[in-house]
């Protein structure tokens, strides 16, 4: 093994969610010898929810992430509908799906102009102070910068219709959603809608003026030992669509085969997880393939989520100028799965596009304002919610007491499932650029370039506990006929 | 706080109102009643005047033991207060239990005028009481670094 | 006249506190105008060095959100307490700790068997070797605190997140160069109850709700309906858009101006008003009754001010265990 002679630390890295650091060594080549992703960062949810009743978590768990809290709110509203065998009314639902898909349309939003897009849309040699949203705005101008802002605040204003507030909801509840909207909310989200599908197109002919057309970016998404043949999971509805607030758990192998397509109390079962002593985050792995190291490949239990994970395991992606978007993207790369990391801007755009659409269609959709809002609740139990966070699939799993009180939980929260993904995409992005001993800004900047195409969200991350509780789960429809009872 | 024989002596603070319990703690001096001296008597108008924070703040400061003397169901000369004092000290005790603190505790306690004899009882009891409990698990000051005012 | 300098970090923090800040929308543009922005690793690319470059006192306004709880999280209160003007405790985090003060009821021991199990070999560790070198991660504190528990702060924006309309008078006021007297809350003093439109007649509980056992009233106070709102003993400014949204409050602005235990302030309350609405000896069994229906009374009078209390704390009785 050769020689280390330099280590080098990016500390802190930015643009995405949370604490993290890299840490850089190098040999006497100046080339890469290793490369460590550590998260220095940990608070412990899954120890003090437990205790606490059952209708809290969605506010506390939302509390895990201030930029994806609907993420956690609906899911731990989802997790308690099956703790107390209540799927919530039509229009409950509905107004959940409003709010999910326009807080899905904001955070990818938030991603490409303000986090990871800045590299590209400014240019990742661009000096530090301006690669960010603001030197988007400088090079974009300040009219399209007004739109990003004001296409965001219509996202966060979704939110705060339906959820009460634009960070931190709080309307979910087990069996439903404490308030609806009135008609001149439901006026005013439609007309919202309308311009957020234009900007989401808008924003797809910016990737591919700025980036699609620009070898900057070209070069980083065709570099081969930047792809990573990993498996893949996400949500899809019973014809296969993405489907961002509910479904089944699809995972497919790097050529694209079904490795399993399961409901969201046995996709436990299919994880394992490791600890290292360098990082607060666990690794989790699938079970039945293995911890193999920091490799890819379908030898490797590595998977990864999130927006390039969930183009590559459904069949389309379910509204109509997203899936034109789609064809594009596949047709790009000769068809899929695409396993070129960068390729998760593209995907995240995609999706944006599809969010907007759907909201949409659920706006208009006259079953969001009438009906009940809350189904009486049957008595208190173990249940399940699973969803596809903007980052990807998040999972809560409750026990509670006959009181209703929380006394087992386990969390799988998006990132977690891409930090071996990460790790590998760090080395070999600092395997790629870091030649005779070259660290400067840039070159440190490209390193970081490899981490933020996955949107991460290190706060989240450090909560995960997949499954150590016994476990019986119904998993039930909508209309709360059981569908299947699995059993662990 | 220790005694020359190294023996833990409990540090008790005891809430006393002056319609009632703090008149039947003065009959109990003047009677020359025998109680042990680890009782700091604080003379309130009402038992209902003792809420939940005048509590938490004595255990805070070190108090290995809490004591409310109330007046009598249906005596209390504010009609009320001592009803609202026993519903704060059931929750207080309840909160106290979840955070591993013995809510034995802290102790309510009707005591009329008239009861000298009962308050020294009363004193006695709670002294051997926390004396067996041993000290506080809190620390004097551990739980509230600097409180009061604006910044934390 | 010279641009201000401002920084903004995050200790143990979601990120919903940076989020607020663009919560403003277009006002951004001119607070991006009208400051130089020296730190703020959501959203912008210095890194740590660049910060120890700055001279003692040269950041004008440092907006620090999350709680404190790794030796980095202190290392850098104390770091930017030292290159700032001005200090704010931003957010419920900073401010009284936050919701993950609760972590404060368990022993560190505790948390990490929680979350990486009982083998305590291969927990994380502040030193370990990999690659031939030695990683370094920060100590998780045994206890984590607020921001003024490690350093002087010298003003307060509470609220889980804070509200859109104080996050732009703090800007407004910073752009303006009219900063409060030092020790100010960016919040009202006085409680909820004050601005909630819900009418409020201090009706005696004879039931505690839970929040999906029953659709409210929108009209009717929340407290007097029988849901446990924290409003009378929290702080106002956040226009009470739970309860508008019809969940009651759950304190994250923590407690009034003149108050400094807010659980022990809502305890209070709720003893005054459960009951039958008699008061007698003949009542007290039910009242027993209403008062065993408050389940987690630590987990919820002190959701967002459990690392400044006593109940922010795992204790044991050592001559007589209870746990």
């Amino acid at each position: 093994m050769s020689e280390i002679t330099r280590q080098i630390s990016i500390d802190p890295i930015t643009r995405l969610e949370g604490h993290g650091r890299i840490e850089l060594f190098l040999d006497e080549q100046g080339g890469l010898a290793d490369a460590f992703f550590q998260i220095p960062e940990l608070r412990g949810f899954e120890r003090f929810c437990l205790g606490r009743r059952g209708e809290d978590m969605p506010q506390i768990t939302e509390r895990i992430c201030g930029v994806c809290p609907e993420a956690h709110h609906f899911a731990s509203a989802k997790a308690l509908d099956a703790c107390y065998g209540t799927p919530p009314p039509l229009r409950a639902r509905k107004l959940r799906e409003l709010l999910y898909n326009a807080y899905t349309f904001s955070d990818h939003l938030l991603h490409f102009y303000y986090l990871g897009g800045p590299d590209f849309l400014v240019g990742p040699y661009a000096p530090p102070q301006e690669r960010n949203i603001l030197g988007v705005i400088g090079k974009v101008g300040l009219e399209l910068g007004k739109e990003v802002i004001r296409h965001r605040g219509y996202g966060q204003r979704i939110i705060e219709l339906v959820g009460g507030r634009p960070i931190h909801p709080v309307t979910g509840i087990p069996g439903g959603q404490s308030k609806g909207i009135t008609q001149e909310e439901q006026a005013e989200i439609l007309r919202m809608a309308a311009s957020m599908v234009d900007f989401a197109q808008a924003t797809l002919e910016i990737f591919r003026k700025s980036l699609l057309a620009d070898e900057t970016f070209t070069r980083f998404v065709s570099q081969e030992s930047l792809a990573l043949p990993t498996y893949y999971m996400g949500l899809v509805d019973p014809a296969g669509s993405i489907d961002f607030y509910d479904g089944e758990v699809r995972i497919v192998a790097p050529d694209g085969s079904e490795f399993a397509q399961v409901g969201a109390g046995e996709i436990l079962s299919l994880i394992d997880e490791r600890t290292e002593p360098w990082t607060y985050v666990k690794i989790p792995y699938l079970k039945s393939i293995g911890w193999k190291g920091f490799v890819a490949g379908a030898d490797s239990g590595i998977y990864r989520v999130g927006p390039l994970a969930r183009v590559n395991v459904c069949r389309q992606i379910g509204t109509p100028l997203a899936q034109d978007e789609y064809e594009t993207f596949l047709d790009y790369f000769g068809g899929g799965p695409v396993h070129a990391t960068f390729a998760y801007h593209w995907a995240r755009l995609i999706e944006m596009l599809s969010a907007a659409e759907r909201v949409t269609a659920l706006a208009g959709d006259e079953r969001l304002m009438t009906g009940a809002l809350r189904a009486p609740l049957g008595p208190p139990g173990e249940g399940v919610g699973v969803i596809e966070a903007a980052r990807g699939t998040l999972i809560h799993h409750y026990d509670l007491d006959e009181r209703g009180i929380l006394r087992g939980v386990n969390l799988i929260v998006a990132t977690t499932h891409n930090v071996a993904a990460i790790s590998l995409s760090i080395k070999e992005m600092a395997r790629a650029v870091i030649v005779d001993g070259n660290v400067d800004p840039g070159i440190l900047n490209l390193v970081e370039m490899s981490f933020r195409n996955y949107d991460p969200c290190l706060a989240c991350a450090t909560h995960a506990m997949p499954g150590q509780m016994p476990l019986v789960v119904d998993v039930r429809r909508v209309d709360g006929t059981r569908l299947q009872r699995i059993e662990r | 706080m220790a005694d020359p024989r190294g023996r833990f002596e409990p540090r008790i603070i005891a809430f006393l109102c002056r319609w009632c319990s703090y008149a039947g703690a003065d009959l109990a001096g003047v009677s020359r009643l025998a109680y042990p001296p680890n009782v700091i008597p604080i003379r309130v108008n009402c038992s209902g005047r003792v809420g939940a924070r005048m509590v938490v703040s004595a255990i805070e400061r070190g108090a290995d033991g809490v004591l409310i003397g109330g007046c009598h169901p249906g005596d209390c000369h504010y009609v009320s207060g001592n009803y609202k004092a026993r519903r704060r000290i059931v929750l207080l005790q309840r909160a106290l239990s979840e955070i591993g603190i013995d809510p034995a505790r802290v102790r309510l306690e009707w005591i009329s005028a008239s009861e000298g004899n009962k308050f020294q009882r009363t004193v006695t009891e709670f002294t051997a009481l926390i004396r067996d409990l041993g000290p506080s698990p809190v620390v004097s000051g551990q739980a509230t670094l600097e409180r009061g005012g604006e910044h934390g | 006249m010279a641009k201000a300098k401002i920084a903004v970090y995050w200790a143990a923090s979601c990120g919903g506190c940076d989020c607020s800040l663009l919560e403003v929308n277009e006002q951004i543009l001119e607070v991006a105008a009208g400051v130089d922005i020296l730190l703020w690793p959501c959203a912008a690319d210095a890194k740590y060095d660049d910060l120890r470059g700055y001279r003692s006192g040269e950041i004008d306004l440092v907006l620090f959100n999350g709680a404190i709880r790794t030796s980095e999280n202190r290392d850098m209160a104390q770091l930017l307490r030292a290159k700032a003007k001005a200090l704010v405790a931003f957010g419920s985090c900073a401010h009284t700790g936050g919701v993950i003060g609760l972590a404060n009821l368990a022993s560190r021991d505790e948390l990490f068997e929680t979350v990486y199990g009982a083998d305590r070999s291969i927990w994380p560790r502040q030193v370990s070797h990999a690659g031939g070198r030695d990683l370094h991660l920060p100590e998780f504190l045994e206890t984590l605190t607020p921001l003024a528990h490690v350093v002087d702060v010298d003003y307060v924006v509470p609220g889980c997140p804070p509200p859109r309309e104080i996050v732009s008078q703090l800007f407004s006021r910073l752009l303006a160069g009219q900063l409060p007297p030092v020790g100010t809350v960016f919040a009202s003093p006085k409680n909820l109850c004050e601005e909630c439109p819900r009418e409020r007649r201090q009706e005696r509980i004879s039931r505690i709700l839970r929040p999906h056992e029953l659709e409210p009233d929108p009209q009717k106070c929340l407290l007097d309906q029988g849901f446990l709102c924290m409003g009378p003993a929290t702080r106002g400014g956040c226009s009470a858009v739970c309860p508008a949204a019809n969940m009651p409050c759950t304190g994250c602005a923590g407690p009034t101006a003149n108050v400094s235990d807010q659980g022990a302030a809502m305890l209070n309350t709720l003893a005054s008003l459960i009951g039958t609405g008699e008061e007698g000896e003949e009542h007290l069994a039910v009242e027993d009754e209403i008062l065993a229906q408050l389940d987690d009374i630590a987990g919820t009078l002190y959701r967002f001010t459990a690392a400044t209390s006593l109940f922010g704390g795992r204790y044991h009785e050592r001559n007589h265990p209870t746990d």
